[in-house]
């Protein structure tokens, strides 16, 4: 069986920044891979890669086996479906209601009737814990509750593998376990994960697979036990022990 | 003293004068409103086409960017004059655009109206275009992870941000456009300035152009609280989603 998502040789450059040098990456349906590491060190543009919100210079990725680096117009608006992203900022629509932040894409991309999509957008935002706020604007929202708004948003076009782009980095620190259990709870029903985070307790209780990337490469990968007691590269085990012991 | 108030204010002369001053003025609101609607459509098209990425639209961007320039640099008045004074010369234009006269409107109604929206066109392009830019690219790429396409999340995400953003600068040039109507008396249609001057004319007095500034404020003093009042509401608002920046 392929791997659900699948990445090989990503090359990526900003004019003389070789911000990704080759990287390699396989995630099995149902797993969930943590992405660590310096800022800069690539990470975020590895995932926007991804879905192709920034264009790679070389290497594939494959959905399903099958490369999408080439898709344009509805062929990679199809695939962005299959692969939800949650931002660092969030990007809710401020100009829409909770509810309505959920419900936006499912009609205007699936043409889902409007029942339907608030049914379905509903029970998402019961599932992240937000039944109370549905008709407010997310401007109201704390950051903990406006991300787990946008976990419920991507959710809703029922995507096959998620993105997660350091999703709790620019909250407060008493509202990361929130969002931080709404990931848990998401990977422990089977979804598919590629993560990008900080946090240290996540990526080593929830992952599959650890990687510490570094100056557009991945120094090291492993299961996150081997990873996070026993590194075997140097440059691993400076990193953790910088994070990890402040 | 007693003469000034004779020269400005005579009721008599603006109680006589009241039902020509104010066909005039109706025919200034109808030529502003439709001229400000044809000028937003204009002006959000324009600065659609600036603001695109696709390369295809590359030429396209290049003359809207001149256009913008051209006719936010000249006159009205010289717009109003080069339209009117030869579009119904130029043969192979059809009829409706050399003599139009539609809607019940005389042809110079529409001449004047093509010249204001041409000009404001230009003008509202740039308000536009702020707002465009205003919103931010966050919210773009959040629509398009969703798998909408480009044309989708302008419409539902990108553009209702941006048109909201920018009402309060929208109406301050629909303010301007309202009274730079008064120089499309110039190729005969008789707007609120002109009847004033006509009756200036006949009795030597200017109080129905004082009747006419009357009306002009009745529009614009609200108009102008408003905008304030819309402007100070939006600024503590800001940008209220998105976390520390």
């Amino acid at each position: 069986m392929s791997p659900k998502l699948r990445i090989e040789g990503l090359q990526k450059r900003y004019g003389r920044l070789h911000v990704l040098r080759g990287v390699d990456l396989t995630v099995p349906a149902g797993a969930v891979i943590s992405v660590i590491g310096p800022s800069g060190s690539g990470k975020s543009t590895l995932l926007r890669c991804v879905n192709r919100l920034e264009e790679a210079d070389g290497g594939d990725i494959l959905l399903d086996g099958q490369s999408i680096r080439e898709l344009r117009g509805p062929a990679l608006d199809l695939v962005r479906r299959r692969i939800g992203m949650v931002f660092q900022q969030f990007n809710l629509f401020p100009h829409r209601t909770v509810l309505d932040n959920v419900v936006l894409a499912q009609q205007v991309v699936n043409r889902t009737g409007r029942d339907e999509a608030v049914a379905a957008a509903t029970d998402l935002l019961r599932q992240v814990g937000l039944t109370e706020k549905l008709d407010e604007y997310p401007g109201r929202l704390s950051g903990g509750q406006q991300q787990r708004v946008a976990i419920a948003r991507a959710l809703a076009m029922r995507p096959e593998v998620m993105l997660f782009d350091e999703v709790t980095s620019a909250l407060d620190p008493e509202l990361v376990t929130d969002v931080l259990d709404v990931m848990r709870e998401l990977a422990r029903q089977g979804m598919t994960m590629l993560v990008v985070t900080h946090e240290m307790s996540f990526a080593r209780d929830v992952s599959d697979e650890v990687l510490f990337m570094d100056g557009g490469v991945v120094v090291e990968r492993g299961d996150p036990a081997t990873v996070f007691t026993a590194p075997a590269q140097e440059r691993t085990a400076r990193f953790l022990d910088r994070i990890l012991n402040p | 003293m007693d003469v000034f108030f004779r020269q400005y204010f005579d009721l008599g002369v603006m109680w006589t004068h009241f039902p020509k001053v104010l066909a005039g003025f109706w025919i200034t609101v109808e030529l502003s409103l439709i001229a400000g609607a044809l000028s937003m459509v204009w002006g959000l098209a324009l600065a659609l086409v600036r603001g695109s990425r696709a390369r295809a639209l590359a030429p396209a961007r290049v003359l809207t960017v001149a256009y913008i320039d051209v006719f936010r640099g000249i006159p009205l008045l010289l717009v109003v004059l080069v339209i009117s004074g030869s579009l119904p010369f130029i043969e192979f234009l059809p009829r409706w655009v050399r003599a139009p006269e539609l809607f019940g409107q005389p042809d110079v109604f529409w001449f004047g109206a093509a010249a204001l929206t041409v000009t404001y066109g230009a003008y509202l392009a740039e308000v536009f275009r702020a707002g465009l830019e205003a919103v931010p690219r966050g919210q773009l790429e959040a629509s398009r992870s969703l798998g909408m396409s480009h044309s989708e999340a302008m419409r539902h995400v990108v553009l209702p941000q941006a048109v909201r953003s920018v009402v309060p600068p929208l109406l301050n040039d629909f303010i301007a456009l309202m009274k730079d109507t008064s120089l499309v008396q110039v190729i005969g249609i008789v707007e609120v300035v002109r009847a004033g001057r006509e009756v200036q004319g006949e009795t030597f007095n200017s109080s129905a152009l004082t009747l006419g500034a009357l009306l002009f404020l009745v529009v614009t003093l609200p108009l102008a609280r408003f905008v304030d009042r819309s402007m100070a509401r939006n600024r503590p608002a800001g940008a209220s989603t998105g976390g520390p920046a």
